[in-house]
């Protein structure tokens, strides 16, 4: 009977030694959270990686041409298909096609992802010059995706900070300002920044930044709230390129 | 102290989802056999069209499943003085999966390309650990004293590895020779841990047999909640009476048994999986010229508030006896408000998340329950027959959403499908009216753009400009959409016949679920009207057929617009669930045998069933949309399945 006693005793303190707190811990192995990776120069430039691969969950698939050119001389709808209702421009052509969900959802995804960058670069262990490079192209790719969404949508959200919790509302921002603050002059800070050649195929470069900055002030340049010089302005960067 | 061991092994091939799709949906004019018999993969020359028996070739698709279940539990009981007593449960589990995948080049998923394989593990090591302490006291005959602590915790930690490989070199290897492959697939693998402790102490109070009281106060954590919000108190309260005990009772004979019983308490619900809280990152793909260049991307928004979902249940109840014991049963109201609901709400998308996990809105969930049980017959030459008949009656309504108005009232969640004052589940769709018909041409374009034959929706009253009255506009606009069913049925329970004569029972069993609404994949999916694939039957409008059953059919269409009006149903259905006829061999007969008791019995389910949904059994859901009450396009009808078995008990020497 003395022994058993001694048993159950053993039995109660071997659960109480190990506090409540620490059993119910939670530790992330499998996963990476944004708080711990991003922090590391390794994350910070793989947060880098995932804000070009915005670009390719619209260009690399159906979507991009769908969305631009379906509907013109250039592209028509087959018998067997989806999203024709983009080339009919019947009633099906509303917010709940599904292209004109994921262009927005993942844009702004892309967009968020770019803030992201930005915002957690202080104190990455890179060289200034990486870091302000890096800024460079993520900068480069916001303006591309807010450019994107512009033409595509018009007035739309406005947002140049990392969503870092519980956001419920949108702005409606009127594309004119969409241009001036988000779009121009970040591009013409990435000419500055950014180097005539990468290592890397298909990093930003200074001539594509230049490229798209004449795309903008010509596509601008026929907008109501267009600048006057646009139009100039945009031919001298093309012809930049062109020479360079 | 005591040890009980369950070990279960299980193997079974779990086939090919793809034959009843193709079935369908293949041309009745292919040819599925060539002039010398053997299979043609493509019985037409749509290549998108493959040979349903392909499949069911032997070993052409195999998934191969099989569950090792340990499942052992141990106790250790002691009285340490009169009336207190201490017990540890110790149970571990241990679950082991493994699934073996398979598919040759002349199957669905290749068509014609070749074989590929893969294996899946799963290891699921699982235990609870529990130490109770009981006291029991008894003061005179008049007061009964129970007091019990207990603490437990449980652990369920998660492994999981996969390999999936492709352009095996022969097929007979099946999935066990996966390092021949050309081309190695994706790899896997994944750790998941969570754990549970509690703390929890009831005090039971029984006065003169008659009154009952009971209360109670646990504590539970959750390691999948977040830090600081782990930790709840979940107190109830219960108390009963035994009316027929009383005094004033006696006088009659009608009723033999009455208590009335009464309980309130909270319970918590944490189930959701682990580090939910913590905002995963995803991986991303990109290329540098031919170099990968993978990334991580944000795709969660880190929650540090959630916490535990609590219900808090009320509940009133009546057991009954009548006839001396001959009918038996119990009535119970009980409500349940459920707050801090762990949903998945949806954020704008330009926020740059999708949703995010949180302890949002409230439902109520009332009800009735009624139970009654009779012996019929029991005549002394030993023929008895009992029945028994349940039925419940629940509604669900969502009373409070996170999102609110102005005046900060709780507003729908168009979104997310879910309305104040509905159930969780509703169907929200465009409502069908009809077809357009020949004279409606500009009915048909001025209201949705469409042409005679189409399928007319239905023009709902909506307060578009917010004036409170509620009019037609003449158009048809994602206003128009209205709530069409619900997966909660009016009514539901069941039927339990049992018939006794010497060593012979019968017994049976009917379930039923009346008056909710199921989606029909199987009737829009299968019914694109568009000739490329085969088509149900239906009345479909032509000029000369000016039907208001089916839209017209079109060469140049997937679907008919709005073709999803046309998959709800009512979802009524009545069932005979169980039925079972055995012999019991007399004691006499089994003690010279070494047998305490040895039945055999034959039993058979889903034998029979009643449904408003007549293409078949409704109550099936489908495999690759568990969360929602739908039947699938390619659905196998439930089966029916005959048992036969011998139960027999040995005597111990």
């Amino acid at each position: 009977m003395k022994t058993k006693i001694i048993g159950l005793i053993l039995c109660i303190t071997a659960w109480t030694s190990q506090s409540c707190e620490e059993y119910l811990a939670e530790e992330l192995v499998s996963d990476v959270s944004a708080a711990t990776y991003y922090s590391t120069p390794q994350g910070w430039e793989d947060a880098v990686r995932a804000t070009y691969s915005a670009m390719k969950n619209y260009y690399g698939v159906e979507m991009g041409f769908t969305m631009t050119v379906f509907g013109t001389d250039v592209h028509t709808n087959g018998a067997d298909g989806s999203h024709k209702a983009i080339n009919f421009y019947d009633n099906g052509l509303n917010a709940e096609e599904n292209y004109m969900r994921d262009t927005w959802r993942g844009f702004y995804q892309g967009i968020n992802q770019a803030n992201a960058v930005i915002n957690r670069s202080e104190g990455i262990d890179l060289d200034q010059s990486v870091i302000d490079q890096r800024i460079a192209e993520v900068r480069f790719l916001r303006r591309l995706y807010f450019f994107m969404l512009t033409r595509t949508y018009g007035d739309i959200h406005l947002t140049l900070e990392e969503t870092e919790d519980v956001e419920t509302t949108a702005n409606k921002t009127a594309a004119s300002e969409i241009y001036t603050q988000a779009i121009i002059p970040d591009l013409e800070a990435a000419i500055a920044t950014l180097p005539a050649t990468q290592s890397d195929l298909g990093r930003i470069t200074k001539p594509a930044a230049e490229y798209l900055l004449g795309l903008v002030l010509l596509t601008r340049s026929y907008q109501p709230f267009a600048d006057p010089n646009d139009a100039a302005r945009s031919e001298a960067l093309f012809t930049t390129v062109i020479n360079d | 102290m005591g040890l009980s061991t369950i070990a279960s092994f299980p193997t079974q091939n779990f086939g090919n989802g793809n034959v009843m799709g193709e079935a369908l949906a293949n041309n009745p004019l292919g040819i599925p056999y060539d002039a010398e018999g053997n299979l043609r993969f493509l019985p037409t020359n749509d290549g998108i069209r493959i040979n349903p028996l392909s499949e069911l070739v032997p070993n052409a698709f195999v998934d191969e499943r099989r569950a090792i279940r340990l499942f052992a539990p141990v106790y250790l009981e002691a009285a340490i003085t009169d009336g207190l007593k201490y017990k540890v449960n110790f149970g571990p589990d241990i679950r082991l999966e493994r699934r073996g995948f398979f598919a040759a080049s002349e199957t669905n998923v290749n068509r014609g390309g070749p074989p590929r394989a893969g294996v899946y593990q799963q290891q699921r090591l699982g235990y609870t650990l529990e130490n109770l302490l009981t006291w029991e006291k008894n003061i005179s005959d008049q007061h009964e004293f129970k007091v019990n602590l207990l603490q437990s915790i449980q652990q369920l930690s998660f492994e999981g590895y996969s390999t999936e490989v492709s352009n095996l070199p022969y097929e007979s290897q099946l999935f066990y020779n996966l390092g021949t492959a050309e081309v190695k697939g994706d790899l896997f693998s994944r750790l998941s841990d969570w754990q549970l402790a509690s703390f929890m102490g009831r005090i039971n109070y029984k006065l003169a047999n008659k009154y009952n009281f009971q209360a109670s106060l646990r504590a539970d954590g959750s390691s999948r909640l977040a830090a600081g919000n782990k930790w709840s108190y979940f107190p109830s309260l219960s108390a009963g009476w035994r009316i027929s005990d009383e005094a004033f009772f006696q006088d009659q004979d009608f009723v033999q048994e009455l208590k009335l019983r009464a309980g309130y308490g909270l319970v918590g619900n944490t189930s959701i999986d682990p580090y939910q809280t913590f905002g995963r990152l995803r991986r991303t793909t990109y290329a540098w010229d031919e170099n990968p260049a993978f990334g991580y991307a944000l795709s969660e928004i880190p929650n540090p508030l959630l916490g535990w979902e609590t219900t808090s249940e009320v509940n009133i109840g009546l057991d009954y006896g009548l006839f001396n014991g001959r009918v038996f049963g119990s009535l119970d109201f009980f409500r349940a408000n459920t707050t801090d609901l762990l949903l998945n709400r949806n954020l704008p998308f330009t926020s740059g998340y999708n949703n995010i996990l949180q302890n949002t809105g409230a439902t109520r969930t009332q009800g009735v329950e009624f139970y009654v049980a009779a012996n019929i017959i029991n005549t002394p030459g030993g023929f008895k027959w009992n029945a028994s008949l349940n039925a419940a009656r629940l509604s669900e309504e969502i009373t409070d959403l996170a999102l609110t108005n102005e005046a900060g009232n709780p507003i729908d969640d168009v979104g997310k499908g879910w309305f104040i004052g509905e159930p969780i589940k509703v169907f929200y769709d465009y409502e069908k009216e009809g077809i357009y018909q020949l004279d409606e041409v500009d009915l048909a374009r001025d209201r949705e753009n469409k042409v005679p034959g189409e399928i007319k929706i239905k023009d709902q009253l909506t307060d578009l400009d917010g004036d409170g009255n509620f009019e037609r506009d003449g158009l048809i606009t994602p206003e128009d959409r209205a709530i069409i069913g619900t997966d909660v049925p009016d009514i539901l329970g069941g039927i339990t016949n049992s018939f006794e004569f010497k060593g012979l029972s019968f017994r049976f069993f009917f379930y039923y679920r009346l008056g909710h609404t199921i989606r029909s994949r199987f009737h829009d999916s299968n019914n694109t009207l568009f000739a490329r694939y085969n088509n149900l039957n239906v009345d479909y409008w032509t000029p000369t057929n000016p039907t208001n059953a089916y839209p017209r059919p079109n060469q140049n269409q997937e679907f008919p617009r709005n073709g999803s009006s046309l998959s709800y149903f009512d979802g009524s259905y009545v069932k005979l669930r169980n039925v079972n006829i055995g012999y019991r061999f007399p004691e006499s007969l089994t003690k010279r045998i070494g047998m305490s008791n040895l039945r055999v019995y034959a039993s058979g389910q889903n034998l029979w069933f009643w449904s408003k949904y007549a293409t078949f059994d409704p109550e099936t859901s489908d495999p690759d949309n568990n969360n929602s009450p739908q039947i699938g396009s390619g659905t196998i009808p439930s089966t029916r399945l005959f048992i036969l078995g011998i139960s027999a008990q040995f005597l111990s020497k």
